[in-house]
């Protein structure tokens, strides 16, 4: 099995999704690694409606694959400015490419230096548990 | 009318449906959820408000669509495609959990139906799935023929209420000497589990034995089988439209069941199910 991987370039939080720094105000938030492996191949991404407000903590999605429905829970707190159309027909984008074009949504965050966040070590130890 | 198939990989009980077919000479397409992750995306997609997850939260397999309907389940499909809408009553949402196969209820199988009811339990046994059996002192001689022929791993008589109470909480009545040979025939059945489900009946989901109701039906157990050290269970079911019962709930119903059956203790779902 490959090792999991968990890039640098992004905050994680308990809740197994991850978020990254678009460098405008907004962050794209995804699931890790991690999450995908547990959760099996994804079968539909229920998406929240662009401009919804979420606080960190709370889901902002289901994500229903064959073992498991499971909340998406947000490292951060924000406004949805933009949710992955892609995942409508292929949600099994967030198995395979879940830093990447497996995004769920993009975020206005309320405030980005949110100490609860993880790094990426800290969460790998986090999951190695 | 084409059927389609869903299953998944290392499925006995989907490969219960694809024998079962095959044996009746249906043609069908079968596609194996991870295989062909494409196809099923898509059917999910339009059909995930009828689909239900199992007690794991995992969505079961097989699932078939024949273009009118949807079923999925080992259980509820074999026993529509064997009686059309005549094991609906007996044969619920089958809950299948690492070999066992759960949710059929002997009781309530309706006149005319056994050999159907028979079929689909010879059909699951020999796919290599453990039926555990739901019965509620109603329908006995089916009951002792469906364990003469080894078709239960598991048996649960469901004490519902006291006799009169059963036209109301079940879908007929409940005649004395029918829940005696049931009684005897869970205590002479091994790991048999005898329990008074405390659960909402009727229409409305509105009808619920009170403490005092299930103290009566003890004393009338005590009477059929004249055994106060009977091992008895008292076990919440659902709520309905009523509060959910608690833990202390239970207890006041624990105490009057005990006045008649000594040995009677409160059980947590997990425990025997």
């Amino acid at each position: 099995m490959a090792e999991l991987k968990y890039p640098a370039d992004r905050r994680y939080h308990a809740g197994h999704l991850w978020a990254k720094d678009n460098a405008d105000g907004t962050w794209l938030i995804g699931i890790t690694d991690f999450a995908q492996q547990q959760l099996g191949e994804v079968l539909f991404v229920d998406l929240p409606a662009e401009g919804a407000h979420f606080d960190q903590g709370v889901s902002c999605a289901d994500i229903e694959s064959s073992k498991a429905v499971s909340d998406a829970i947000l490292p951060l707190s924000g406004t949805v400015v933009e949710v992955n159309a892609a995942l409508e027909h292929t949600p099994g984008l967030l198995n395979r490419e879940p830093y990447d074009a497996g995004w769920l949504v993009r975020l206005k965050a309320d405030d980005a230096d949110d100490e609860r966040t993880l790094d990426a070590e800290a969460y790998k130890a986090l999951v190695a548990v | 009318m084409s059927v389609t198939i869903y299953t998944a990989p290392n499925c006995a009980r989907c490969t219960i449906l694809k024998e079962f077919l095959a044996s009746r000479g249906e043609d069908y397409v079968a596609y194996d959820f991870l295989a062909d992750k494409d196809i099923f995306s898509a059917f999910y997609r339009e059909h995930r408000a009828c689909l239900h997850r199992d007690e794991e939260n995992s969505l079961e397999f097989p699932i078939y669509d024949d273009g009118s309907r949807v079923l999925q389940g080992i259980g509820e499909i074999l026993a529509a495609l064997i009686a059309g809408d005549g094991l609906a009553g007996c044969v619920g949402t089958t809950g299948l959990l690492h070999g066992w196969i759960s949710g059929i209820n002997v009781s309530a199988c309706p006149a005319g139906e056994e050999e159907h009811l028979l079929i689909l339990l010879q059909l699951l046994t020999k796919g290599g799935l453990s039926v555990h059996l739901d019965c509620d002192g109603r329908r006995p001689e089916l009951l002792e023929k469906i364990l003469g022929e080894g078709l239960a791993a598991r048996l649960t008589l469901n004490i519902l209420g006291p006799a009169e109470m059963y036209p109301d909480m079940a879908d007929g009545p409940l005649l004395p000497d029918d829940m005696k040979r049931s009684v005897a025939l869970a205590r002479a059945t091994p790991g048999a589990v005898i329990r008074f489900l405390v659960a909402a009946h009727g229409p409305a989901g509105s009808l619920r034995i009170s403490p005092e109701q299930a103290g009566q039906a003890a004393r009338w157990i005590l009477e059929l089988c004249g055994d106060r050290m009977l091992p008895v269970f008292i076990e919440a079911g659902p709520a309905g439209s009523l509060p959910a019962l608690t833990d202390q709930d239970l207890l006041a119903y624990r105490a009057k069941v005990r006045a008649a059956l000594v040995r009677a203790e409160i059980n947590r779902p997990q425990q025997h199910r």
